[in-house]
């Protein structure tokens, strides 16, 4: 280790990463590709965190954590499965380690690791597992399969992983030396078995106490003295060294308390545990005081002294540990979250109880080809396979039982998954139920999944919460007991509702004390039990098991759940702790809290990445890593200076994609250690020894050949870097991305279609917790215009964008040039200019959808949550509010000519209203917009709480079909709840019908001041009630509808209240193909992953933040800004992009332009070239996956380092032909 | 006036899951389940409420508190419902209301409930001279197996031992002190 801290001054301060899980990762390698270095620790003695487990994600139902590693500079890092194991250049792996302590400040820390005495050397283990064999210490619960399979006290942490590093569960191990002789290549070093030096002193007047007491240790290996009263204890202490001493409290001669007293005076360094079988609280207390260790109540089992016993030895000894000291710059902490126990609580569910039930994640390792059953889905109690599978959601979140009143916002679409899944498996012979409360799927594609799973896979959703299993001791089935509320509702609602059509003196719920609409004979709720022969309890969330001690280590607070906080925005866009929820205005006052500016966390170069901050799905956790790692980069380039970035390092060398073949029997050695080292192989770059690293055991001749190296040396030239970014759209996305790369030292130019920059938070006053938004703008449009680096171009538009990455040439254009010459298209004379940039950020934004649906347009009283928004931001500016109280009655007017505002906005007056509707998911989550647009619900919430404040008295119910209020939100929807809003849901087959009641039907025109008292419209709303089974009317002054989000790519609609069908007149204005990038279904961009790669677009060095890739709210496209702005400062930092040296490559004379390569390229790296009538490769953009090769039938695609030859003679090995 | 104003804020943040119904051992016999009911109080419903037998047929088991996602205190929640529907003398309710009545004047003469007195209480209550043949085979087993004592009914006024005239007294001072206080 000393030898690394020599090296760090060379490296410049790096950062360290805080956990090797997905989110660690991303947050390392973004880090070590922007050129710092990284040092990335691991509790575990293995990488990969929670992933590691998970075989399958969602939408693919496949892996693709591979796709996370580098496009660029390639060679920096190994190029096989993530899930096996990473190595970088810049990136120093240590497992089983953990932070001891942080000193320094800012840009300047000395953090202490301690790193776990590794028994097993890891530049020796060849992985060759003949220690496994010989252990004779077995039946350890092995973690990586939560438990359902065993290993010896010498095992794989993870089986796949790459180098196979074994490791020695130490506290189980009897260091009998048995692997030490086994081993061939000397690699294991036990320690010291300094039980021998453990003396134990066992005081007791009883002498079979004594006796059985000295057995249980004789046989654990602890040498043991016995004294049979206190006396000769001590006597025994003065002449002996002891290390602990067993103590009874009730002796004849002398009392324990007495005892432990001298004995302490004698060898204060002794540890003592109290014994007695008359426990008292104050006894206890008492020897407490005079330092005894413990205090163990008789009788005793001698399972539970020995691990007692086991556990003060263990942390004595901690000596063989290597503590070191690192020094960083800035400090990120991704140590992912824990999952609930549902053991843990009144576990009614019968977790550990019966067999059958079992976790989400067990589940998960049940599937896994690695798990215990190999990939089948069997029951564990018999081994047959189920019938009847059913998902409990929310075990262990949204239940105040079990301490989490939050959603883990997971866990819906893990359920979803895993039942696709195993309708997949079975071929849709084990029916699969999910019980649920709300179906959570909230994101850009989860709601198409959902779909899926229902129709494709028939999957069966029940909206109910079963509140305890049983197992029927008979037939081993197990019973869900349920609230039943699908007695043919259908049919009974139908029937009332034509009632209600037809009876025109129907009673109306008014504002005060609704009525029933029609009395129907209601019984749709019942009591029903199901049978099942498997149950799946879907966990929740929990903060992770480090999060408090980190939280002490660094000062990052932690929420009331114990999750850290991750404070998005500056201080001055807090809430007002006043008035928390509506917080409006800019005063930028609120100081009260003790996170600072634009960091996230307290420590100003302290970050919390990935899932650490809580109820984080793989996507999020992703971006969140980048963001973190964007702000960390942002310190760490501020500390560098001008110093160049940690190039990568350039060589013909190994890389790991070489080797596509691992199987058991070719095996990667310590060697691999070679390949970490820098030094290596520099001179010599013509060697194109691709595979060479890779010692096989059975098929030499195929690995190991040094490959022609002809073709590699042409290819690998490196491209220059415009180290410039191109930002288009100057929302909050935007702007957040321009100032992090701006002040990590870039230059940035930012295009903005419009005169003003902000986006839609030029309206959005706040979010739910009251974050105060317009504050926010003022200070980021300050900073924007002051910042050197930053240059910004309102009022123009990119029309063309050449190039490729690094090498960008776009065109801009001035709009107002176009708007003059009219909206035609055909105007080539507007002002131009041609900007080169090395990356691009689309940031172009998202706005409200408008709709016809609901009676939209056919009175002003119908609104959408945006001019819901701007009302009650109209409300606080007192002038509007004073004209308006001359007005009695006037609810609403919706173009009022007297008042000052813009003519959309509608003015209310909101202390005057009575009954207010808002109904979500309009146009949403159907054939109009498949998809959930996520913010509605949390806006309607946002609205109710802010209109209950304003006038109590108000009643208020939201439509809703799945309340998507994920994460910590859902406090808000018990607040709501909580301050008597009524909440109704309904199904999408079942909508809500809204009628107007014109309040005066010869003035529909509205203009007439003195008319409007009698104008004010009533909006009638007639819904099924699911709980209640009827129909039933709600009369409301207001209706609000949630019309959701669209791209702003959208053109072409207006919000204008007599636009019929506006959905249907969407057109797109063509970004993504004047970027060369591609749109997904919905129009937003495409995203290269998902997953792995969520703000990357599908064309290299393009990336893309905020709600340009999907409905999201401020706080997480301002986190999705940062992450794209870190993803292309990975690009811009340096100044030339080194190909990697396993690049395709094309032998031109066997090429019969079949374009087959062109069209199978998963990375757009190949084009003909109409010129030359060739077939050109992009080096960059080449990644050496082969696909070309595979699919040319002319071998004329080659990939360099791999010969036809040797892939079939590696194959052949591989399969043992 | 059958107010269940204040029974509705204790449930505010009811989200209809259902665990109550699920939970409820007599909510196969109630002729709304718990859910229903609860769906009521919060949409104001007092008269579909108190047309119900559900509040009367809740044994108190506490098992849907205990389950409740949302801790909300349903048992007491469906007492307060029995409380209102006594106080409104609610036809549904008023057997179950005579019953209760009956236990409570038993209790409060000797501090204890006599079984006999306590039944011919609840015949008196009830005014209907058929009503103890209906009860006549379960008075049987209980007096076969000497579960009802036999001790003569007495006064109102009675001053027997373990009177709690006074206890009685104090707590309906209590309670109305209480129902004046908002």
């Amino acid at each position: 280790m000393n030898e690394q801290q020599e090296k760090l001054p060379e490296k410049g301060k790096g950062a360290i990463v805080v956990g090797a899980g997905i989110g660690g990762i991303r947050s390392a390698l973004d880090l070590a590709d922007a050129g710092h270095h990284v040092t990335l620790i691991e509790k575990a003695p293995h990488m990969g965190g929670i992933l590691s487990k998970l075989d399958y994600q969602f939408p693919t139902d496949r892996c693709g954590m591979c796709r996370m590693l580098p496009m660029m500079h390639r060679d920096s890092a190994s190029q096989y499965c993530l899930r096996r194991g990473l190595f970088h250049d810049n990136i120093d792996l240590m497992l089983s380690t953990t932070i001891e302590k942080i000193e320094g400040e800012s840009g300047n820390y000395t953090v202490q690791l301690r790193q776990k005495k590794q028994y097993v050397n890891p530049e020796l283990c060849t992985g060759c597992g003949e220690c496994t064999e010989v252990c004779p210490v077995g039946d350890i619960p092995d973690r990586f399969n939560e438990g359902s399979t065993t290993h010896k006290a010498i095992y794989l942490p993870l089986p796949h992983a790459i180098p196979k590093r074994y490791t020695i569960d130490i506290n189980s191990c009897t260091l009998c030396g048995a692997c030490v002789d086994a081993c061939p290549e000397n690699a294991i070093t036990l320690p010291e078995d300094q039980k021998k030096n453990f003396r134990i002193l066992v005081v007791d007047d009883e002498l079979i106490v004594r006796d059985s007491i000295k057995e249980w240790f004789d046989f654990e290996g602890y040498p043991v003295d016995m004294a049979e009263s206190g006396q000769i204890a001590l006597e025994m202490i003065e002449k002996n060294e002891y290390s602990l001493m067993l103590l009874d409290i009730r002796m004849a001669e002398m009392e324990g308390t007495e005892v432990l007293k001298r004995a302490k005076e004698i060898a204060p360094e002794l540890q003592v545990v109290m014994m007695t079988a008359y426990a008292t609280v104050e006894t206890a207390v008492e020897t407490m005081k005079r330092g005894a260790l413990e205090y163990i109540i008789k009788p005793f089992d001698p399972d539970t002294l020995i691990e007692k016993v086991n556990s003060i030895y263990q942390s004595g000894r901690q000596s063989d540990d290597v503590v070191m000291e690192v020094d960083a710059g800035a400090l990120i902490m991704a140590c992912g979250t824990d999952y609930y126990n549902p053991d843990s609580g009144k576990n009614t569910f019968g977790y550990k109880v019966y067999p059958d039930v079992i976790t989400s994640l067990e589940f998960e390792r049940m599937v896994s080809g690695s798990g215990a059953t190999g990939g089948e889905i069997i029951r564990p109690s018999n081994g047959e396979v189920p019938k009847r599978i059913a998902w409990i959601q929310c075990v262990g979140s949204r239940d105040v039982h079990s301490g989490a009143s939050y959603c883990s916002s997971v866990c819906c679409m893990f359920a979803l998954k895993e039942a696709v899944l195993t309708r997949k498996r079975s071929g849709g012979t084990i029916e699969t139920v999910i019980y649920y409360m709300d179906m959570r799927c909230f994101g850009k594609e989860f709601e198409a999944y959902r779909k899926e799973a229902e129709e494709k896979y028939q999957v069966i959703l029940k909206r109910i919460r079963p509140h305890s299993v049983r197992m029927d001791n008979e037939s081993g089935k197990l019973r869900i007991f349920i609230a039943d509320s699908g007695v043919s509702t259908s049919e009974v609602i139908s029937d009332s509702t034509s009632e209600v059509m037809s009876d025109s003196t129907s009673e109306v719920i008014s504002d005060s004390t609704p009525d029933t609409m029609s009395k129907m004979p209601s019984f749709s709720d019942s009591k029903k039990d199901e049978v099942f022969d498997m149950v799946v309890l879907s966990v929740g969330q929990r903060p992770s098991s480090e999060a408090m001690a980190l939280s002490e280590l660094t000062g990052v607070p932690l929420n009331e759940f114990g999750f850290p906080e991750t404070g998005v925005f500056p201080e001055s866009a807090l809430p007002m702790l006043s008035d928390s929820g509506t917080s409006g205005g800019t005063s930028s006052g609120a100081g009260a809290s003790n996170r600072s500016a634009g960091g996230t966390s307290n420590k100003n170069a302290i970050f919390v990445g990935g899932a650490f901050g809580g109820l984080k799905d793989i996507s999020e956790s992703v971006i969140h890593a980048s963001a973190a790692a964007a702000e960390a980069m942002k310190i760490l380039n501020q500390l560098r200076g001008n110093r160049a970035p940690l190039q990568p390092e350039f060589r013909n060398g190994y890389s790991g994609a070489s080797s596509p073949i691992l199987s058991s029997e070719v095996k990667i050695t310590s060697k691999l250690a070679a390949f970490r080292n820098p030094g290596y192989d520099e001179g010599d770059s013509s060697k194109g020894n691709a595979p060479g690293d890779v010692k096989s055991k059975s098929s030499g001749s195929a690995v190991g050949q040094k490959s022609s190296g002809s073709t590699v040396t042409q290819m690998i030239k490196p491209v220059s870097v415009e180290q410039k970014v191109l930002i288009i759209g100057a929302g909050i996305s935007g702007m957040t991305a321009a100032l992090l790369i701006a002040d990590s030292g870039y230059k940035v130019i930012l295009v903005e279609k419009k005169h003003v920059v902000g986006g839609n938070l030029n309206w959005l006053a706040s979010n739910l917790n009251g974050n105060n938004f317009p504050a926010l703008l003022a200070e980021m449009k300050e900073k924007i215009d002051k910042h050197p680096l930053i240059f910004l171009y309102s009022g123009w538009e990119v029309v063309e964008c050449r190039g490729e990455v690094g090498n960008f040439s776009s065109t801009i254009e001035k709009t107002e040039e176009k708007k003059e010459k009219g909206e035609a298209a055909t105007n080539y004379g507007g002002i131009r200019e041609v900007i080169k940039h090395g990356a691009v950020i689309i940031a172009t934004g998202a706005s409200e959808a408008d709709t016809a649906s609901y009676s939209r347009g056919k009175s002003d009283a119908i609104i959408t949550l945006k001019q819901m928004q701007e009302a009650l931001n109209n409300t606080k500016t007192n002038q509007i509010q004073q004209n308006l109280n001359s007005k009695v009655q006037n609810i609403i007017s919706g173009n009022s000519a007297d008042v000052e505002a813009d003519a959309t906005i509608p003015v209310i007056d909101f202390a005057k209203l009575e009954t207010v509707v808002m109904i979500q998911c309009v146009d949403s989550r159907d054939e109009i917009k498949p998809y959930c647009s996520r913010v509605c619900c949390t806006s309607a919430l946002k609205h109710a709480l802010s209109l209950k404040k304003i006038n109590p008295d108000i009643d208020i119910y939201i439509l809703y079909r799945d309340m998507m209020s994920p994460g910590f939100t859902e406090k808000y929807y018990n607040q709501a709840r909580e301050s008597g809003i009524i909440f109704i849901q309904y199904t999408s087959d079942k909508k809500p019908q809204v009628y107007v009641e014109k309040g005066n039907s010869d003035n529909v025109d509205g203009d007439d001041l003195q008319q409007e008292k009698q104008n004010c419209d009533l909006i009638k709303i007639r819904l099924d009630e699911p709980v209640i089974g009827r129909t039933i009317e709600i009369s409301g002054d207001l209706l609000v509808l949630a019309t959701g989000v669209v791209p702003s790519e959208a053109v072409g609609f207006s919000l204008s209240q007599d636009s019929a069908n506006s959905h249907l007149s969407l057109q797109y204005s063509g970004l993504a193909e004047i970027m060369g990038i591609k749109n997904d279904e919905y129009h937003f961009f495409r995203q290269a992953d998902s997953k792995w790669r969520p703000v990357d677009s599908t064309r290299e060095g393009i990336f893309i933040c905020g709600t340009a890739i999907g409905p999201r709210d401020v706080e997480e496209s301002i986190i999705s800004a940062r992450a794209a702005a870190m993803r292309a400062m990975c690009i811009i930092t340096h100044d030339k992009i080194q190909p990697s040296s396993v690049t395709a490559g094309v032998k031109t004379s066997l090429c019969s332009l079949c374009l087959r390569c062109v069209d199978t390229c998963p990375y757009d790296a190949r084009h003909l070239n109409e010129e030359t009538m060739k077939i050109d490769v992009n080096a960059a953009m080449c990644q050496g996956c082969g696909a070309c090769a595979a699919i040319c039938p002319n071998s004329a695609s080659f990939v360099s380092g791999f010969t036809d030859q040797q892939m079939f003679e590696t194959i052949d090995a591989a399969i043992g032909y | 006036m059958k107010d269940t104003g204040s029974i509705k804020a204790l449930l505010a943040t009811c989200m209809q899951c259902g665990t109550c119904t699920g939970t409820c051992p007599n909510a196969d016999a109630m002729d709304l389940t718990p859910r229903h009911l609860w769906r009521m109080v919060l949409m104001d419903r007092a008269d579909e409420i108190f047309e119900s037998q559900t509040f009367a047929y809740c044994s108190t088991c506490y098992f849907c508190t205990l389950k409740c996602p949302r801790g909300l205190p349903l048992t007491r929640a469906m007492s307060m419902l029995k409380e209102v529907a006594y106080k409104n003398d609610v036809k549904t309710f008023r057997k179950s209301g005579a019953f209760y009545g009956s236990f409570m004047e038993s209790v409060r003469r000797h501090g204890r409930v006599r079984e006999s007195e306590f039944m011919t209480l609840y015949f008196l209550e009830m005014k209907n001279p058929l009503l103890p043949f209906d009860f006549a085979s379960l008075g049987l087993k209980l007096m076969s197996k000497n579960k009802v004592s036999f001790s003569l009914p007495s006064g109102a006024d009675g001053r027997g031992q373990g009177n709690l005239d006074r206890i009685f007294k104090k707590v309906s001072e209590i309670e109305n002190r209480e129902e004046q206080m908002p």
